[in-house]
């Protein structure tokens, strides 16, 4: 694999994880229940 | 397409509503023991005969539809509300076979409202050792109502139930109680100014409004009724309780028979031990110590297997994948070292969700509460605050949200502000790992000093939660008193399937909740750790063939790692807080965990799994596992980073940090200011960086 084809995926995988940690700033959640909303505290 | 009905399950706390809706629907939901445990309402899918379908609604429990508090209310807006998608087409009244006589207030209400009411008795199948007999035709006629006699337990009856929900267009919707009979003038007024309303409706709607001051009125428009005043009111609704319960004696009477003699009742026997004022906590320390003992016991096992197999996993992905290089490392060290440091934890998470499962199932978490209540009030609480206290163990989330049902304001706003100090789940994979680092492995009387701490920072959070309701409860003043009733339910043996299915909620929820984040910020991480600017990262293998002498290949490498490390994105935001952190006893490397857990605690331990599997386990060289890597960590002068002085004090920071986004955004939306969760955060790190501090400089 060259260089630039891994580093290609690593930005690809890094762009996934920073869209899924801000999922709720990027879009709107269509959420109206009392739970949290961030999926990590158990509570929904 | 098929037909569905609208199902509301409505009931007392502790008559086994939950459990009925497990039956019904077969979805998976927590069944616990003590009241205020339904906080929202919970919805599944029932299926019947001929292709119909049931919507099931379980609603908060509520005593009555006098409602006083927020959770309470829920249950009246909905029944008021014809044009609520939920409106239910009939209503189960699920009530318990030992306290008929108090469920059947709330379904003489409900049954008021014209709504076609099925009367569950549940728990049938402690009939006989209570010393219980019932004539259901009788109960039926004069009910004007369809009886399902069901034990969940033995999961009786449940198929009957069925069957009425299926046929409920035959049920009357007679009503139990002339309503006129409260108060003969004021409810002909009342039917006089509206003709085409519903006596009853009004009633309720106008006592709602007295009692919270916002009801949507969406079918009922009462405003021009010129009512009485609050206490007036008040006094009409105690006289409709009145009312009931003499309608509820007359027909309990000749419908139920009590003999006592034939009852071997083992309840009170058992009452009178645990909630002794001595014996009772004596018993309690002892629950918590064999707890505590057992997960570290059982754990251990598949947690050291969990270890082993990642580790090796990482290994055999370096090894195999194809060409090496960069994305080789960020599937070993990244994603799997971030797996690796969710999934390690499984086990002793579920042995602790097993035993609280199993205390709330089998009744005894009541008993604790009002044990424990005797404590509370001398520190400013309300009885109350301690369901949300208790479940602020499993996530200060819901704990949050179930304080609710406290009315009076200010004690509701201290249980808010003191629920993070509380030990949540999240804590538990910080606390492990550390506690494995300094803690050495022996044992006092048969018990390791491993639980002992993991007990002692349970006991910790407790006492800070209690001190600090204490000192907040003497700068916050109010004049109102409150009085703290809670349910005593039957012993019983734990349900199995309840149980089992806690624990695989909570597990599942740690691990594809939880998790995703941590796995996210791993790979984050991992990023940060592996690129950096300047010259420093780009040419380590220079800087440190001039600095060092002649090494080892292994060796030299080593060093080119760490010296990458410490010039990478991330070593220079840990380098940067080190100074505030170096009196803790804290590297820039744990500092990097602080802040990475500042949104969520649990990822401390995925962070410094990440941080610490960069750079090390070079090809040829044994593995090493989370543990070990954090244990061989040494400062530059060769003293160990993790010693009991640094551990105890990140121990305590932990316990006392308010290290959790959610519940700080969860405290402005309940408090409904920015003030009070800015004020927690402020507040509980002060206490956690001095508690630190002190415990650091005084053991190092």
């Amino acid at each position: 694999m060259n260089d630039l084809f891994q580093t290609v995926i690593i930005v690809f995988v890094l762009i996934l994880a920073l869209a899924f940690l801000f999922r709720k700033q990027l879009w709107k959640s269509k959420k109206t229940d009392d739970s949290c909303g961030n999926g990590s505290c158990g509570c929904d | 397409m098929s037909k569905q009905l609208n199902v509301a399950l409505i009931g007392n706390p502790n008559t086994g509503k939950t459990s009925v809706f497990n039956a019904l629907t077969g979805l998976n939901q927590k069944v616990g023991n003590y009241p205020g445990i339904t906080v929202d309402k919970k919805q599944g899918i029932c299926k019947l005969s001929r292709g119909v379908k049931a919507h099931v609604l379980d609603l908060p429990g509520t005593y009555s539809l006098n409602a006083s508090s927020l959770d309470e209310n829920v249950v009246i807006e909905l029944l008021l509300n014809k044009n609520d998608k939920d409106y239910p087409d009939v209503a189960i009244i699920v009530s318990d076979v030992e306290n008929l006589k108090r469920n059947l207030l709330l379904f003489t209400q409900i049954k008021d409202l014209k709504i076609p009411t099925i009367l569950v008795i549940n728990m049938s199948d402690l009939m006989r050792r209570k010393g219980i007999s019932l004539d259901i035709e009788l109960l039926e006629a004069k009910l004007h109502t369809k009886i399902a006699l069901v034990s969940t337990r033995k999961n009786r009856g449940i198929d009957e139930l069925k069957q009425l929900i299926e046929t409920y267009k035959t049920i009357s919707t007679e009503p139990c109680l002339d309503t006129t009979l409260i108060d003969a003038d004021y409810f002909q007024s009342l039917q006089k100014a509206f003709p085409n309303q519903d006596v009853y409706k009004l009633w309720l709607v106008i006592t709602q409004d007295a009692n919270f001051g916002k009801i949507t009125r969406q079918e009922l428009d009462i405003s021009k009724f010129k009512t009485k005043s609050n206490h007036e009111l008040k006094r009409l609704q105690q006289k409709e309780a009145i009312k009931r319960y003499q309608f509820i004696n007359t027909i309990l009477k000749e419908g139920q028979t009590i003999d006592r003699s034939k009852a071997t009742d083992l309840r009170s026997k058992l009452d009178r031990l645990l909630i002794h004022k001595v014996w009772g906590y004596v018993i309690f320390f002892i629950v918590l110590l064999s707890i505590f003992q057992a997960i570290y016991d059982w754990a251990t096992v598949p947690m050291d297997l969990i270890d082993t197999t990642f580790a090796s996993l990482a290994e055999w992905v370096k090894n195999t994948f194809p060409g090496g290089g960069m994305v080789t490392d960020l599937v070993a060290e990244g994603i799997v070292s971030g797996i690796g440091g969710i999934v390690i934890f499984i086990p002793q998470i579920a042995f602790l969700f097993l035993f609280i499962s199993v205390l709330e199932e089998s009744g005894y978490m009541s008993r604790v509460v009002f044990l424990m209540d005797r404590v509370m009030r001398r520190f400013g609480l309300s009885g109350k605050s301690l369901v949300p206290l208790i479940s602020g163990t499993a996530c200060a989330i819901p704990a949050v949200m179930a304080t609710r049902n406290i009315e009076n304001w200010k004690e509701r706003l201290i249980t808010i502000l003191v629920i993070p100090f509380t030990t949540c789940s999240a804590r538990l994979p910080v606390y492990l790992i550390i506690i494995a680092l300094v803690i050495p492995e022996g044992t006092i009387i048969g018990l390791s000093y491993q639980a002992l701490t993991l007990m002692a920072l349970y006991l910790i959070g407790f006492g800070m939660a209690i001190l600090s309701a204490y000192i907040l409860d003497r700068i916050l003043k109010t004049k109102h008193k409150t009085f703290f009733v809670v349910e005593m339910p039957n012993y019983k043996l734990p349900l199995l399937k309840n149980v089992i299915i806690t624990v695989i909620e909570k597990t599942r929820t740690f691990v594809f909740e939880a998790g995703k984040i941590i796995l996210a910020i791993s790979v984050i991480l991992w990023v940060l750790a592996s690129y950096g600017p300047g010259d420093k990262f780009n040419n380590a293998e220079a800087y440190v063939k001039a600095t060092s002498a002649s090494q080892t290949t292994y060796e030299r490498s080593d060093q080119v790692a760490a010296y990458k490390l410490e010039h990478s994105y991330i070593g220079l935001v840990g380098k940067a807080i080190e100074p505030l952190i170096r009196p803790l006893g804290y590297d820039w490397k744990v500092g990097i965990g602080l802040v990475a857990s500042f949104a969520a605690r649990e990822v401390f331990v995925g962070t410094l799994a990440t941080i610490y599997s960069v750079g090390s386990a070079n090809e040829g060289e044994n593995i090493d596992t989370i543990k070990t890597k954090m244990a061989n960590e040494t400062y530059a002068d060769g003293t160990k980073v993790f010693t009991l002085a640094s551990g105890i004090s990140l121990l305590l920071f932990y316990a006392f940090a308010m290290q959790c986004m959610s519940t700080l955004a969860i405290v402005k939306r309940e408090t409904k200011s920015w003030k009070w969760p800015i004020l927690q955060l402020i507040g509980m790190t002060a206490i956690a960086y001095i508690c630190a501090l002190i415990a650091f400089q005084f053991l190092k």
